[in-house]
């Protein structure tokens, strides 16, 4: 019995039988059967989910042979799980939605709609955490079947906007995981990026020559959700504003507009650090950028492409303005955009009743310390 | 007693790396969100306060272990901490079993039948035990420069967008829920009862029989801490409802955003320490099973079968295990853990004393 236990030739040959039994056994799903979902899209229409999924369909040869192509699958139902599982009858397959990149909410179903669909999607671990969020305006299923230049998807044609190399002035994009934090906190106050469609001059693609409009997309505004659903949007200054004090950026141009002229500056680098004085009702922003003058301006006999002192300051009060625009664009909707009370009770959890009062925001006042640094 | 005892003989630096894995392994799979759940937000520092004390005991262990012999010494009081160790191992086992089957179901296959997979680690796991405490140590200490390289990526390449202040405030409630946090899951601890049933030897290597240990607790108790703290700043507010964070977090980890996440990754290193770890208690309740019926082939046996028919008929899922391990049994579960060790050590201290 020892014997027999400790052979390792028994035990190479049972795991080799195992492998082959339980592959057959445990009922893997075979890549014909297999849908790889790249985009989901939500809608909300009378009182029902119209689930999109964006599904790649590899050709023969991939790339090379003619690129890939896409089809949408769709199903409406009061239940987003039900809606999955009509689609893998309809067609047959089975989605597979860990590969999925973005995740599109139509504008009534953040507006109307239960936006726990989207925490459902993130506890059920369906998808993963990196996946981007977006509101779309007008419908989630429209903005998927776009007519995107170049043969490009459309989902992930968005997704490279949101997410370029470099982190982006005045583009809010976010991750479920971001998200769902967000949304879960204690102001339970989250954004998602909003993505509308234009129209654009026809592409060409090299053999065959498209005619028709194609369609592109713009995504510098904001949406401000929260447990209860959409709450207000914030435009592209706005949201130029918003991104500088949430994330650290690496590249943007700032229009400052100067009495006689207006002058545009290039972001470099930008990061923003915040502290809460409680006694002084102060939110102090600090803002670290390093910048320089995207025209040059001719100093002199010399060209300089650096701030004069002037156009430093009309900068500074550019961007104070622009803080304050969000700010009071928050009181004005009820919501702590910028997470400013939760700040404060963070650092002095002993005044925890006075900060969650509803006065103490419109009490708070901004202060602004830009070190500006210029290449 | 077992005919041949030296098999379970290994060195320092490999009780250093067994008790790094032990320490790590569970702790940053399901327990974060657990622990999330009942001390919000300052359950990194209940964390932080049980690795120090697990540190203290797996010194403690040392200890005993390296002037005993566990396994071959006849002293007949013993028999009551046999039935002990085996009692709380058994109660490890079919919590930590749980979670590795699940893990393996729900990241390997699309609808793992746990049946399967049960009786896939039936094969593998009486296999280890059957070739000794050495062999389970050399595959520990084999398998950990590979896990140590794929740490060292992971630790390299993540992006994910933290919020430190999500730690904040500290301890507002008086550190009730920290304290409810300690005791609610003290099955996920006491790990260093696992390497009872092994005698420690010095290195030869004068740095790995000083060093080797302390660097390897420290590093646990720095780098789980560590981790939670993160863990917190990446979810916030819904760190209760991630499960297994280690490979949540994971998701972030991109070399590339053209190459995508590198999680497989941490699939590989969970996997690869969580069926050590399992190995490893498996390998204590045959042990203290063999201590009484005197054949370990049958210990092996009979312990397999048992912990895959529990594990299969009455357990199914995570929650199960959940229940079972934060029910009472945890009292019972401490008490052992802090017995256990220091009785062994006092014993350890006179027995030498004695020699001398």
């Amino acid at each position: 019995m020892k014997k027999l236990i400790r052979s390792k030739w028994l035990i190479i040959i049972l795991l080799m039988i195992a492998m082959v039994v339980f592959n057959g056994l445990i009922f893997n799903v075979s890549v014909i059967n297999r849908s790889v979902v790249i985009g989901i899209g939500i809608d909300y229409e009378d009182g029902e989910y119209m689930l999109t999924t964006q599904i790649i369909l590899p050709k023969n040869g991939g790339v090379t042979s003619g690129g890939n192509n896409y089809v949408c699958y769709f199903a409406k139902n009061k239940d987003i799980e039900v809606a999955i599982d009509k689609i893998e009858k309809e067609h047959g397959t089975t989605l597979s939605f860990a590969q999925a990149t973005m995740l599109m909410l139509g504008e009534e179903m953040v507006k109307y709609g239960d936006i726990n669909v989207v925490t459902n999607f993130f506890i059920d671990d369906k998808v993963h955490d990196n996946l981007q969020l977006a509101m779309v305006e007008g419908k989630a299923i429209e903005i998927m079947q776009s007519n995107v230049p170049a043969g490009e998807v459309a989902c992930l044609q968005i997704v490279k906007q949101l997410r370029p190399p470099k982190a982006q002035l005045g583009i809010s994009a976010v991750a479920l995981q971001e998200f769902v934090r967000d949304i879960e906190g204690n102001d339970g106050v989250a954004y998602l990026p909003i993505v509308k469609r234009v129209k654009t001059s026809p592409s060409v693609e090299q053999g065959k020559d498209k005619v028709e409009e194609a369609d592109k997309f713009e995504v510098n505004t904001t949406a401000i959700v929260t447990k209860e659903g959409y709450k207000g949007k914030l435009d592209d200054k706005m949201t130029m504003a918003f991104t500088l004090v949430k994330f650290s950026l690496q590249e943007g141009v700032l229009s400052v507009q100067n009495d006689d002229n207006s002058f545009s500056v290039t972001l470099i680098s930008s990061t923003c650090t915040k502290s809460y004085d409680f006694n002084k009702k102060q939110y102090k922003l600090s803002l670290k950028l390093i910048t320089t003058r995207s025209e040059a301006r001719s100093e002199g006999n010399t060209i300089s492409f650096k701030l004069s002192c002037e156009e430093e300051q009309k900068l500074n009060q550019t961007i104070f303005q622009m803080l304050e625009s969000v700010i009071d664009y928050g009181k004005q909707i009820n919501v702590d955009i910028l997470h400013i009370a939760e700040g404060f009770y963070k650092f002095n959890p002993k005044y925890e009743t006075q900060i969650k009062n509803k006065d103490f925001l419109q009490e708070v006042q901004l202060k602004l310390n830009i070190k500006l640094t210029q290449r | 007693m077992i005919k041949n005892p030296d098999n379970n003989v290994i060195y320092k630096s490999q009780f250093a790396i067994m008790a790094f894995i032990s320490m790590v392994v569970f702790k940053v799979a399901m327990l974060p969100s657990y622990l999330y759940q009942t001390a919000g937000r300052d359950c990194w520092i209940s964390i932080g306060i049980m690795l120090i004390f697990e540190a203290i005991m797996f010194m403690i262990t040392l200890y005993a272990i390296k002037k005993i012999n566990f396994i071959t010494d006849n002293t007949k009081w013993f028999a009551v901490l046999h039935i002990l160790v085996f009692a709380v191992s058994i109660i490890k086992l079919i919590t930590l079993y749980s979670s590795l089957i699940t893990y393996t179901s729900t990241s390997l296959f699309d609808q793992g039948r746990i049946n399967f997979i049960l009786i896939s680690f039936a094969i593998v796991i009486p296999y280890f035990i059957s070739k000794g405490g050495n062999s389970i140590a050399r595959l520990f200490e084999f398998t950990f420069y590979f896990l140590i390289a794929l740490l060292f990526i992971m630790l390299i390449t993540p992006k994910f967008k933290t919020d430190f202040t999500e730690v904040l405030p500290i301890l507002t409630d008086g550190g009730k829920g920290m304290g409810q946090g300690i005791l609610n899951y003290v099955i996920w601890f006491g790990d260093y009862l696992q390497l009872l049933y092994f005698t420690v030897k010095d290195n030869k290597n004068k740095f790995l029989n000083k060093g080797s240990v302390p660097l390897a607790l420290i590093s646990g108790i720095v780098g789980v801490t560590f981790f939670y703290v993160l863990f917190i700043s990446v979810y916030g507010k819904a760190s209760g409802i991630v499960s297994f964070a280690f490979n949540r977090m994971a998701v972030f980890n991109l070399i590339s955003d053209l190459l995508g996440a590198t999680n497989f990754l941490s699939i590989m290193a969970w996997l690869i320490m969580a069926v050590l770890q399992i190995t490893l208690i498996f390998y204590t309740v045959i042990n203290a099973v063999a201590y009484f019926i005197k054949s370990k082939i049958w210990a092996i046996v009979l312990t397999i079968v048992t912990v895959t028919i529990i594990q299969w008929l009455f357990v199914h899922n995570i929650e199960t295990a959940y229940v079972f391990a934060t029910s009472f049994v945890k009292y019972f579960a401490l008490a052992c853990q802090i017995i256990i060790p220091v009785i062994l050590a006092v014993y350890a201290r006179k027995k030498s004393k004695e020699n001398v």
